[in-house]
């Protein structure tokens, strides 16, 4: 197995558990290429600085905003929330 | 049908109830799902503004398309599926053309004849995520993926921030398993590229 074959198969499971041959021959490789074990350790780490970006809660105001938005379309029937403008998009 | 009861119902009878016209069926099916929906919006679109429309758009499609939601999928695949497509509508303008090239050129670090790298591979500092997720690295690490063409992050997304799996992520795009992975393989490539500079060792420590 080469560096270059190891980039193409490394994609979907960057753990190399699988007990496929393909995972197997990764393994055996990483062990002797320091090149390899480099890149692959960098991949993960941009996988998990990504994970590690927090995600923004639902603002209530965007939540209202949305009822409002749907209610303009009909979605709900209560006429006490319908607002007056009936194209009330977004920060209206 | 009270209030109580519509919380506790089941998702395949509440989705069947907000198809025969049942409004606080569809209400509670917004309250189920619109945390997630505007997460995964945000994620995709990286702006708040935007993120609020795809999410506004998402459910009023929602509302207009459940007729045709035929159960064959997940309720959730389909609700994702609604806001990739939002999303993808609002990038379409945009011009991508020259980082989609420079991505096709991914499909590997440069390697010999017989394999190996060319280049010597970049070693990341190995400092835990947690404590060095500083400003200047949280800036980095939203202008990467900003330049990373919807198509890429999508796929980026779904996968390793959303946890799908290529099966479901596929699904959601409309593409094989295989483009699905040639995508994921290309977007961390680009993603670790673009945060080589600010975390191959040597530049971790003397930043310029
Ligand atoms: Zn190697």
């Amino acid at each position: 197995m080469k560096c270059s074959d190891v980039y193409l198969h490394i994609c979907d499971n960057l753990d190399q558990r699988l007990g496929t041959r393909r995972c197997r021959e990764i393994r055996l490789h990483l062990r002797v290429c320091r090149d390899c074990r480099a890149y692959l350790a960098s991949l993960k780490r941009t996988v998990i600085l990504y994970q590690s970006v927090p995600s923004p809660r639902l603002p209530r105001a965007a939540h209202d905003r949305l009822i409002r938005v749907l209610n303009a379309h009909g979605c709900f029937p209560e006429p006490a929330t319908r607002p007056r403008k009936r194209t009330g998009r977004k920060r209206t | 049908m009270s209030g109580g009861e519509i919380t506790k119902l089941a998702e395949v009878s509440l989705i069947a109830a907000a198809r025969g016209g049942d409004m606080r069926a569809f209400s509670e099916l917004v309250r189920r799902y619109e945390g997630t929906v505007y997460r995964y919006a945000f994620k995709l679109c990286r702006d708040r503004e935007k993120a609020e429309e795809t999410f506004q758009d998402t459910f009023i499609n929602v509302y207009r398309k459940l007729g045709s939601f035929d159960g064959r999928s997940r309720f959730s695949t389909w609700l994702y599926t609604i806001v990739t497509n939002n999303c993808l509508m609002r990038h379409r303008r945009r011009k991508i053309r020259e980082i989609e090239e420079s991505l096709e050129a991914l499909e590997s670090p440069e390697t010999s004849a017989d394999g190996k790298f060319t280049h010597e591979i970049a070693r990341w500092d190995e400092t835990p995520a947690d404590l060095i997720l500083d400003k200047e690295l949280r800036t980095q690490i939203e202008k990467a993926i900003g330049k990373l063409p919807p198509e890429y992050r999508i796929v980026f997304t779904l996968r390793d921030m959303e946890g799908k799996s290529t099966e479901e992520t596929s699904r959601i795009v409309g593409i094989s398993k295989e483009a699905a992975k040639s995508r994921l393989r290309r977007a961390r490539a680009f993603l670790r590229d673009q945060l080589t500079p600010y975390m191959a060792r040597p530049a971790r420590r003397q930043p310029r």
